[in-house]
């Protein structure tokens, strides 16, 4: 017991280790996923990670594309907000009619008083904000429109459009706002000694810089640059890829555009990032980033490929006690079967789902900023999903290892009560039941299909038709399928029925080919043909074994009775005087003589009946063999006065048969004759051929009384006279029946009061 | 000087019994009890003639047979109860010259003894006599000119019908005649069907020349075919 208990505790201990490997694996896992999903390079997908260094990553082509976008506001509002390098309140905003006719202009001046006054303001980061505790909209004049003439900040654009012209004060004040914003903005990020990234600008009236030394030439010597001139086409760079659309931009807010003025551009970034700007940060937090998207990748196909591996292992083990044990040990759940395990599991992660919601989702809540709420929210419920899964994926494996999983299953049983019902039932019933169910459906199905094609005319109910229509011909087919296959089942078993009846008891019916009540069929009519053959062979089998009995036997006797004769003759020799003793002597010579005849019958007997004799059959003339058995015996019928009258034909008749055995069955017949005639009366021998067939008939008058049957006179051992003290064997008639069918030929023998007929009839050869 | 007989048979009473049969007709007689003792004796005394039994304790008949047949020729008579075809061929096959079953017919057996021993010692004396009108055939002899028949030495007396049928079918031994023909070549008529005329007298020839009338050695009936002469009987 001892020795048995510490294999199963090290086992069960292994598979604990496993299952807790296994959710360790699990939160790994899902770590790593969370670290992924988190990640703010999440759905770049993984060529991010591909690029080397930060300046050919995305993000610092964004930051650029958005610092630009940034620089190019400034050179856009430059000269609207500014005055020798300094902002101008007195620069004129926009132009807008009051009343029609009467044009009012606004300063920076103005439009900063009026936004105090209406509540918008920039906040630190240069972002419009409008101050909501100002009441904008019930104020007076607040939705008045003007016609606005012109403004400062979008000279490009003409006013096209009437709508476009009138506008209220607050949205021009607003407009006006943004641009400073926008404006004030670009121009601290972009202050030399707080930015990486340097630019000169170059237009034939103007010119932007935030380094002077900053040239075409010089340019390459920081980390990234982008040089743009009015004589090339591209732009001369080192970036990850080329910013075309900056080309259109640096065209765009170039002043003397119209004039066709050149241009030329210098944007670099110093890489070694002096300056603690966004490229800084960004390049720090990028590098931070990566990693972490790395360690979450790690973490994520480790977690997974522990969690292959262990559920493996933990599948291939469950159910067993110890690693060699062939035994699976089941708790009641495995022995609930497969649909009710499936529903079992279904409750479970419906009840954890719900405890998710109520209870899971609050704590998640409480730990995790909202932003990834919903993503945490999803991945508890997967968790928890694949959680009730495996447990009830174990339990299954357990039923499918102890060969329980099919057998328990509803639906096995339901198919087994099918089976057993129609079993039960009657070949008519289930006919019938056949029927009603087709025509039930068929009526159905049809009905469906007229409903649907005369209501709905929409292509998916088409579709749905002719599928209706595809499956009732299947339903069908296969129906038809079935029954046609149950009836050829059916003409298998009827024509085995058949080659049965005509002595064919070798049946052996394949019953994997057969189903059903047919499959029982099937069976009872191989068992009948089993039992046929048993008893065939048995019946063979004794009559060999009576056959070699009575040959044994019938040597055994022979021995004896052949001193018996010798020395009857050794007495007969020495002529005794006595007449007495010569009386007896005579006795002892015909019964032992008797003897003799009767031991050779019997085994000729039992020879013929069993057909244990060799049958040398040709053709030959039976006419000439009656004659010579006539020859045979005329003398011998004369010694007790009978008279043999013989009717055969002049010409030859030929059959096919052993003269030996035929001479033998004639022999008999006339034997019989002899014995048991009435004295002095005639036997008629005669033979006649009609319709191929050749009859030989010899009839007599018995000397006794012929009380018994017909057949009973060809049964071994009966005589016509029940006192058995004449000669003979009661066996002559039996073998001759016997050899006469062993030929092929046909033996009858017919009793009309104490006439006594025999007939031999043979199929006459056509020569 | 007597031939010498060896009879060999487990059966005390049937040995004996052959040895009063065969001493009546002047033969000398030894006997033994099975096979073995039987191969003792004939290694001693050379004998002219064995009579064995088949079914016998340790060796059988026919290995007896088979024995004696090694390293001699002298005339084998098989004396058996087993009566089936299978058996008389077997024996006859493996070198026996005759078989006999039991209960056998005591005058029987010493006439195929003396038809045996006669074949063996006087062989080929027979058919010497350059005369035409001689025909013999086994010990079946007929003489045309003095319209003598003898079967071993003994002469039968036939009428002159059986007689012209015996030497129709000993003139083309091995022929079979159908009854019709026999009555054409002997009556000179044309047979008109249903006779036992020639059947008959068949069975009469039958029952002076033959031993056992039951089974010819020389006339046989070839059953709804006809008669014949066996040429080696």
């Amino acid at each position: 017991m001892s020795k048995n208990k510490n294999p199963r505790f090290r086992f069960a201990l292994k598979k604990t280790i496993l299952a807790i490997l296994h959710i360790l694996a699990l939160a790994v896992f899902v770590t790593g996923v969370s670290l992924i999903y988190c990640n703010d390079n999440f759905k770049k997908g993984l060529i991010w990670m591909n690029s080397e260094t930060y300046e050919d990553s995305p993000a610092f082509a964004e930051l650029l594309g958005d610092d630009t976008d940034s620089l190019f506001d400034y050179i856009r509002y430059r000269d609207v907000f500014e005055t020798d390098g300094k902002l101008d309140t007195e620069k004129e905003m926009f132009s807008f009619d009051v009343t029609p006719g009467t044009e009012q202009t606004y300063t920076l001046d103005d439009v900063l008083q009026y936004a105090e006054q209406r509540g918008y303001y920039l906040d630190n980061s240069y972002r419009l904000v409008a101050d909501k505790s100002v009441q904008r909209e019930t104020s007076s004049g607040a939705n008045q429109t003007y016609m606005v003439n012109w403004r400062a900040y979008n000279s490009n654009k003409s006013l096209k459009e009437p709508g476009d012209a009138y506008m209220t004060l607050d949205a021009l004040t607003a407009e006006t706002m943004s641009c400073l914003g926008k404006y004030s903005a670009a121009k601290s990020k972009f202050n030399t000694g707080t930015s990486n990234l340097f630019y000169t600008v170059t237009y034939d009236s103007a010119s932007f810089t935030n380094l002077d030394t900053l040239t075409a030439d010089t340019a390459k010597s920081y980390g990234r640059y982008a040089i743009f001139t009015s004589s090339t086409v591209l732009p001369e760079n080192n970036l990850s890829y080329t910013p075309t659309e900056l080309t259109n931009m640096v065209q765009e807010c170039n002043p003397d555009k119209e004039s066709g003025g050149s241009y030329s551009a210098v944007l670099a970034v110093d890489t070694s990032y002096p300056q603690q700007d966004d490229f800084y940060y960004g390049k720090i937090s990028y590098g931070h980033q990566r990693n972490i998207y790395f360690i979450g990748l790690i973490l994520m196909l480790s977690g997974l490929a522990t969690l292959l591996v262990t559920l493996v292992l933990l599948i291939l083990m469950s159910g067993h006690t110890t690693r060699k044990s062939q035994e699976i040990v089941l708790n009641r759940v495995d022995r609930l079967g497969p649909e009710t395990n499936a529903l079992l599991c279904a409750v479970m992660i419906i009840l954890c789902l719900f405890l998710a919601e109520k209870i899971g989702n609050r704590l998640l809540h409480m730990s995790i900023p909202s932003v990834y709420w919903h993503f945490a929210e999803n991945m508890l419920a997967y968790i928890l999903i694949y959680l009730c899964i495996l447990v009830t994926l174990f339990s299954l494996v357990r039923g499918f290892k102890a060969g329980i999983l099919w057998k328990n299953s509803f639906l096995r049983r339901f198919k087994n009560n099918t089976a057993k019902f129609f079993l039960d039932i009657s070949f008519a019933r289930r006919s019938a039941f056949y029927f009603w169910l087709t025509l039930l459906f068929n009526v159905l199905l049809t009905f469906l299909i007229v409903f649907l094609s005369l209501k709905n005319h929409t292509l998916t109910s088409r579709f749905i038709v002719a599928g209706l229509i595809l499956f009732l011909f299947l339903f069908n087919a296969f129906q038809f399928r079935k029954k046609f296959e149950r009836d050829e089942q059916m003409d298998d078993i009827s024509d085995a029925i058949k080659s049965m009846a005509e002595g064919d008891t070798d049946i052996n019916l394949d019953l994997k080919e057969y189903s059903g009540k047919e499959a029982v069929m099937a069976g009872s009519l191989n068992h009948i043909g089993q039992g046929l053959q048993t008893a065939l062979n048995d019946a063979v089998k004794s009559e060999r074994m009576k056959a070699d009995l009575i040959t044994n036997v019938s040597h055994d006797i022979k021995t004896p009775l052949t001193s018996i004769i010798n020395y009857v003759d050794l007495i007969k020799r020495e002529h005794p005087s006595d007449p007495k003793i010569q009386e007896y002597l005579t006795v002892l010579d015909q019964k032992s003589q008797h003897l003799k005849t009767l031991t050779e019958d019997l085994v000729e007997a039992s020879k013929a009946s069993t057909g244990n004799i060799s049958i040398d059959a040709r053709d030959i003339d039976f006419v000439e063999l009656v004659e010579q058995t006539n020859g045979e015996f005329e003398e011998k019928y004369a010694d007790r006065g009978l008279e043999l009258l013989a009717d055969l034909p002049s010409k030859s008749i030929l059959i096919h048969a052993d003269g030996q055995h035929l001479w033998r069955v004639l022999e008999n017949l006339y034997s019989n004759a002899y014995k048991y005639a009435a004295g002095k009366s005639r036997v008629y021998v005669n033979m006649a051929e009609k319709d191929g067939s050749v009859f030989f008939t010899i009839k007599n008058v018995s000397e006794h009384e012929l009380n018994i049957s017909p057949e009973e006179l060809t049964e071994r051992f009966v005589r016509g006279d029940q006192s058995r003290t004449t000669e003979g064997s009661g066996l002559g008639l039996s073998i001759a029946k016997s050899l006469t069918e062993l030929q092929g030929g046909k033996f009858e023998l017919s009793i009309d009061g104490d006439l006594f007929k025999a007939s031999v009839t043979f199929p006459e050869v056509q020569a | 000087m007597a031939e010498k007989i060896l009879v060999c048979d487990d059966d005390r009473e049937i040995v004996e019994a052959i040895e009063i049969y065969l001493k009546q007709e002047g033969y000398e007689v030894l006997k033994a009890y099975d096979g073995y003792e039987a191969l003792k004796i004939m290694e001693k005394t050379p004998v002219d003639l064995l009579i064995v039994d088949v079914m016998m304790p340790g060796l059988d008949g026919i290995r007896t047979t088979l024995k004696v047949r090694e390293s001699s020729s002298i005339p084998i008579i098989i004396l058996s109860a087993k009566s089936e075809d299978s058996d008389k061929i077997l024996g006859l096959n493996i070198g026996a010259d005759d078989y006999l079953t039991k209960p056998f017919n005591p005058a029987e057996l010493t006439a195929r003894v003396k038809s045996q021993l006669r074949r063996y010692t006087k062989l080929g004396n027979m058919s010497e006599k350059p005369d035409s009108h001689i025909f013999s055939v086994g010990d079946l002899e007929i003489d045309d000119d003095t319209k003598e028949v003898k079967v071993s030495g003994n002469p039968i007396k036939l009428t002159p019908i059986e007689y012209n049928i015996l030497l129709l079918l000993v003139r083309n031994a091995g022929k079979v005649f159908s009854i019709d023909d026999i009555y054409e070549q002997i009556w000179n008529e044309e047979a008109i069907g249903a006779d036992n005329t020639v059947a008959v007298h068949i069975r009469h020839i039958r029952e002076k020349i033959e031993i056992n009338p039951r089974e010819p050695r020389y006339l046989k009936v070839v059953w709804g075919v006809g008669y014949k002469i066996e040429k080696q009987p």
